[in-house]
């Protein structure tokens, strides 16, 4: 890129001889011919070096030299004149001039003083891209250790318009959704009325140009059109450049500012390296986030497996024990039973308080045969002893080998026509002698227990609803846990053997419960099991 | 009230045979206890009994064993077998071999009196 130099002189002739000269030592040179002229086209246009006679009529050289440093404080500037006086130079070079030349001026004397005042201003520039290296470093580094893709767009943001000097700016990315438009990002400096998350259409503008050509662009107000938003801000210029991963354009990085003697273009490149970092950033965000989504569900699965480990390792220590208690404990029980038989025949015609503590006796010796019974099936759950059974038969013959307590109704709805299916009928009993016995207890004012029956599918299902007292959403979780157990008595293995025997069938047990209003447990069976030989066993080994 | 039948009960768990005696004689049949399968024997020598009441598992011989020898000398003697362990290969066994029925520990009472009416009345 050439240098631009805007030659002042009162005298035409000078002016052309300057340009001249300077044209042909590869300089753009244009002119002005009076101090006022230079000031209105220094405002309007960006210029390099300042050649300027001291000595006009209407402005002076050394004035003009002023309102060019405050248009922009960085223009490399050179006085022309005809005498020189000691305290007219230390003026000069209190506001900025770089040299001084002295008319008649010898033309090689002339261009070493330009070609000095356009190496300073080259190194000025150099400065200002080498000096944005350091912020644009920190700003890589901060970029790449945040993972939240908004932090992402405003620390970007801030750091461009902090570097360029600019009074407002906006991250913007395009809609995946609807490619027509853009969503803001992130945006400084922007009335309230468009606010973050604003969709606008890409249309025609400047924007639209970078989006196309992925290239960014520095806009002049006077020159050429500015953006839509950066327009309705009073801005002077503009600076926009894509944020884009190779021919991936996702989007733009704007900035803008309203005082024009900023060296704007030469953030370009500083900002294309910013909004290519941000693009790359952004797309790694996106990546770990979806990393980490992958590592989330990964932990989940091991830990379920680590907790279905556990479950199986407890549950086995628990059948080993659960065994040799229930085989201890059964023989004395059945002795005591029998004994309390005997008494009970014995003493028929008792007076009414003896009678009373037979029955106690029959009552609590019942009571825990159903815990050593519980013990027992628990660990005796093997793989099902298969035959074809009649689902609804093995639900009405549990229901009457288990006596109904007074108050409580049982409504059964059959399925118009079951089929038969291979499983384990005693065991499936087992299952619905638990679930039975559960609903009784949940209902010691009385309710109703549902039992339906139904074909879904390649499924039976069957469904036990009682209108209990419902079970406590934070118990609801531990049901099937062994030991868990929220009765008085009871130690927590009914619901276990239940689940261990539905899935010795490969089917499912799920339940459901209201505080207040009752549970439903609904087993699925399938019609014909997958693959039986896949079934792993369960439990302890059947003693004896 | 007159002496019913004799039942030959042979469990080793001392317990069980003493209340199943005690309740059994309330009703009116003569008991006699035995705790293993050769004294079952023994006693089968000396006495014809009406029904042989008897656990599946025992130490030195099990049911189905003293059963099969118990047959061999008394020919038309009913056997109803008691067990804990009801899903074992051993009740099969014992219906095979001619066993009336094999209850399961613990003894519904009702059901097995009833049973034993029926078999020795």
């Amino acid at each position: 890129m050439n240098e631009r130099i805007l030659v002042v002189d009162d005298d035409s002739s000078v002016v052309n001889l300057f340009i001249t000269l300077l044209k042909s030592a590869g300089y753009e040179a244009e002119g002005a011919y009076g101090g006022q002229e230079a000031i209105e086209r220094l405002s309007k246009a960006q210029f390099d070096v300042l050649l300027a006679d001291v000595k006009m009529p209407d402005v002076d050289g050394l004035e003009v030299l002023r309102r060019a440093k405050d248009l922009d404080p960085e223009i490399a500037a050179v006085l022309i004149t005809g005498y020189g006086t000691m305290e007219m130079a230390i003026k000069a070079m209190q506001l900025g001039a770089e040299g001084f030349v002295l008319k008649p001026a010898e033309v090689p004397h002339l261009l070493a003083i330009v070609a000095h005042a356009v190496e300073k201003r080259r190194l000025i520039r150099e400065n200002i891209r080498l000096k944005a290296l350091l912020p644009l470093f920190e700003i890589t580094k901060r970029l790449a250790s945040e993972v939240d893709l908004g932090e992402l767009n405003e620390l970007a943001l801030d750091f461009a318009v902090r570097e360029t000097g600019a009074e407002g700016g906006m991250v913007l990315l395009r809609d995946r959704a609807s490619p027509g438009t853009l969503s803001l990002a992130a945006a400084r400096g922007l009335p309230s009325a468009l606010k973050q998350g604003l969709t606008i259409p890409v249309g025609e503008g400047p924007i639209a140009q970078v989006l196309e050509s992925n290239a960014g662009r520095l806009l002049v107000a006077d020159v050429e059109p500015l953006s839509a938003i950066a327009n309705g801000t009073g801005a002077a210029w503009e600076l926009c450049v894509p944020l884009s991963i190779g021919d991936r354009v996702l989007g733009a990085l704007d900035v803008w500012g309203t005082r024009r003697h900023v060296l704007t273009e030469d953030y370009l490149p500083l900002l294309s390296t910013l909004a290519g970092q941000l693009a790359v950033t952004r797309e790694n965000a996106l990546l770990y986030q979806h990393m980490e989504n992958m590592v989330e569900e990964r932990t989940r699965e091991l830990r379920r497996a680590q907790e279905q480990l556990l479950r199986s390792e407890r549950l086995a220590a628990i059948g080993q024990l659960a065994a040799s208690v229930a085989h201890e404990l059964r023989h004395p029980l059945g002795v005591m039973r029998q004994s309390a038989y005997y008494l009970s025949m014995k003493l028929q015609d008792a007076d009414e308080k003896v009678r009373k503590h037979l029955n106690i006796l029959e009552k609590e010796i019942s009571a825990s045969d159903k815990i050593i019974t519980d013990l027992m099936d628990f660990s005796r759950v093997h793989k099902p002893d298969l035959t074809l059974v009649d689902v609804e038969k093995l639900v009405d013959q549990t229901l009457a080998d288990v006596e109904t307590p007074a108050g409580v109704r049982v409504v059964r709805t059959r399925a118009p026509e079951l089929p038969p299916i291979m499983a384990d009928g005693q065991q499936l009993q087992q299952a619905f002698r638990n679930l039975i016995f559960n609903a009784y207890q949940a209902m010691p004012d009385g309710g109703t227990l549902y039992i339906t029956t139904a074909q879904v599918g390649e499924y039976l299902e069957i469904s036990f609803q009682d209108t209990g007292i419902g079970i406590a959403p934070a118990h609801l979780e531990h049901i099937f846990e062994p030991l868990f157990t929220t009765k008085e008595r009871g130690i927590g293995l009914g619901l276990t053997i239940c689940q261990n025997i539905v899935e010795q069938h490969q089917g499912t047990i799920e339940v459901e419960s209201l505080v207040g209003q009752g549970t439903t447990f609904t087993i699925r069976l399938p019609i014909t099991p997958a693959d039986w030989g896949s079934v792993e066993l369960g439990g302890a080994p059947p003693p004896g | 009230m007159s002496v019913k039948k004799s039942i030959l009960i042979v469990d080793d768990d001392e317990g069980i045979c003493e209340t199943l005696s005690d309740i059994l004689e309330t009703l009116g049949y003569r008991t006699v206890i035995a705790a293993d399968g050769e004294e079952a024997l023994a006693c089968i020598q000396k006495e014809d009994f009406a029904l042989v009441l008897m656990d599946l598992r025992m130490p030195k011989m099990n049911g189905v064993q003293a059963y099969r020898e118990i047959r061999k000398r008394r020919p038309t003697v009913e056997t109803i077998m008691m067990t804990a362990y009801a899903t074992s290969e051993l009740v099969q066994e014992a219906l095979r071999a001619g066993a009336r029925a094999v209850f399961p520990k613990p003894l519904a009472m009702d059901r097995l009196l009833n049973l034993i009416a029926t078999v020795c009345p």
